[in-house]
């Protein structure tokens, strides 16, 4: 329940021993309403500045200019209000997943006792029950990302940065988390912003879904996605669902085309 | 032709073949020490036999003798060492996390890494004088830079994203020492206190055969002096083997500080 307000956002990368900076992110402007929280997805060719946005808007990345508000206050830093799931998951080796998810905790006040007991609900959540006791390095890379979302939803954030968090599961499970995500959002009413690179799980769980130019990654089209809700798996097959995802690809199309060089088809 | 049985699998591919070949070695080496010193093709006088080194051993054993000077190396040993450890990885994790710093204390680092402690002995004797502490100022000063050094290293492979991380759920300063640095260069310590166990056993002993009335070093250079060369060999030994002992024991401490990275190296 937290409204995002990004305005003319730039974020540029000083890089060491070039002449000049890059610039990640240009003059992205979105707002995301808060309440109910909106489910937005971030759809964009790779390098195009996604996860960078992601960052900025956590507060770990700081902007060359432009406004990021939250609930109208600007954002100094990480705060107790969102929590990112990690594009490279990131999670601490030494650590078994049980204590993985409540590496999170630890730094907002939840006594330990609690922080075990809220642990084991979210790894049950995320179908890791059992595997409690293991390490990072014994678990597959699917199986890693779903510890690092456990651990982004055990700290109850109103809003939730997530960076490609299915990536590496296979289609099946990548639909059933997608479910069990809208399940969880629809009852703690978080405001999501969801980066992927796969259209139809962006179509499926999003209420719009922003396509980003090329880098500098600008806005490039808000699609709004009018598909009743709750969904089920069904909608899939609806020809809106169709639409939209021909829709979204057509715009993706030419962006991909100019990141690799290409020429316009 | 018949394929071969498991059974005759050749001795040296089955397990426990890399133990049974290497007690085999070690016997046939005493055994073959024990006939050029038992028929005096070389004078027991210069290599001694393994008989007459047990002996010797024996005989310390039977006197106190030795445990007084296992003591006090020991207690030199723990003392300098112990010192060196609650130096050297603060200063190790500050340093490689406060880039500043670190050039700060970088060159003077490497000059006292490069530099021969035993030659620093007659300076700290002019200081501590000739009693324990001068001597486990040797084992500090041979353990505590391999320590820093390897600490600061292990800082440089903790991955940003880890930091990133904790940043986001809203870690300070302090934690990050706690719950990622230190945990997170903990292999890399562990690299740092083996060497600095192997260069402190070393600083112990030279330390004590250069100036010391006690401790295993003396007791060297003591059966020297009297041409005990029984004595000598099995004194030798002995710090040989302690050295190996706190070797394994040092390698299994790495290896439990980081189980992820030895299942990956497998
Ligand atoms: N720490 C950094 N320092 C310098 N440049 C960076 C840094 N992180 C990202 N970049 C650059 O910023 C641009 C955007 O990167 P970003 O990771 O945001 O892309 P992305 O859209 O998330 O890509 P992908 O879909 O492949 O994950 C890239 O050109 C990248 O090289
Ligand atoms: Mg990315």
């Amino acid at each position: 329940m937290a409204h995002i307000d990004v305005r003319n956002l730039w974020v540029v990368y000083r890089l060491p021993r070039h002449d000049d900076d890059l610039v990640a992110v240009e003059d992205f402007t979105l707002a995301l309403a808060g309440r109910p929280g909106e489910f937005v997805s971030i759809i964009g060719p790779s390098g195009c500045g996604k996860s960078t946005l992601l960052l900025a808007m956590d507060g770990l990345v700081q902007p060359a200019s432009g406004d990021l508000l939250i609930d109208g206050r600007p954002v100094a830093g990480p705060g107790p209000d969102r929590a990112v799931v990690f594009q490279e998951v990131a999670l601490l080796p030494w650590r078994t997943v049980l204590d993985n998810v409540c590496f999170g905790m630890e730094f907002r006040g939840v006594a330990a006792a609690e922080r075990q007991e809220v642990a084991r609900r979210y790894v049950k959540l995320v179908g890791l029950s059992g595997f409690e006791r293991h390490y990072p390095h014994q678990l597959s890379g699917g199986m890693r990302q779903r510890v690092g979302i456990a651990r982004a939803l055990a700290v109850h954030p109103a809003i939730l940065l997530m960076d490609e968090p299915f990536g590496a599961l296979d289609a099946q499970t990548r639909q059933l988390m997608g479910v069990e995500l809208l399940r969880i959002w629809d009852q703690e009413r978080k405001t999501v912003v969801f980066v992927t690179h796969d259209l139809d799980e962006a179509i499926f769980l999003s209420d719009r879904v922003v396509v980003m130019t090329a880098r500098p990654g600008r806005v490039k089209a808000v699609i709004p996605i009018e598909l009743p809700r709750p969904r089920d798996q069904g909608v899939r097959n609806t020809l809106a669902f169709i639409d939209y995802r021909r829709q979204l690809w057509g715009l993706l199309e030419e962006e991909a085309m100019k990141s690799l060089d290409l020429v316009e088809p | 032709m018949r394929p071969r049985s498991p059974q005759r699998a050749s001795l040296l591919l089955r397990p426990g073949a890399r133990a049974t070949v290497g007690t085999l070695s070690v016997l046939l080496f005493i055994g073959l020490w024990q006939t050029v010193g038992g028929l005096a093709l070389i004078d027991p006088r210069y290599i001694s036999t393994p008989v007459d080194v047990v002996r010797a051993g024996v005989d310390l054993v039977r006197t106190e003798e030795l445990w007084r000077h296992l003591r006090v190396s020991g207690a030199e040993f723990a003392l300098g060492f112990v010192a060196s450890l609650v130096v050297a990885v603060p200063l190790g994790l500050l340093a490689g996390w406060y880039r500043r710093l670190g050039y700060l204390v970088d060159p003077v680092l490497m000059t006292f890494y490069a530099m021969p402690r035993d030659a620093m002995l007659p300076l700290i004797i002019i200081w501590l004088g000739i009693g324990i502490y001068s001597r486990a100022a040797v084992v500090f000063l041979g353990a505590i830079f391999p320590i820093i050094v390897n600490t600061m290293a292990g800082i440089r492979k903790v991955e940003p994203v880890w930091i990133r991380c904790a940043r986001s759920f809203g870690a300070r300063e302090r934690h990050l020492f706690w719950k990622i640095l230190l945990p997170g260069a903990l292999p890399y310590i562990m690299t740092g206190v083996r060497l600095g166990i192997g260069r402190g056993i070393i600083g112990v002993i030279v330390a004590e055969m250069y100036v010391s009335v006690e401790g295993l070093g003396e007791l060297i250079m003591a059966a020297q002096a009297g041409l005990n060369t029984d004595r000598l060999v099995f004194v030798t030994l002995l710090v040989s083997a302690l050295g190996f002992a706190a070797l394994r024991l040092s390698l299994s401490l790495e290896e439990w500080s980081a189980p992820w990275q030895r299942e990956r190296e497998l």
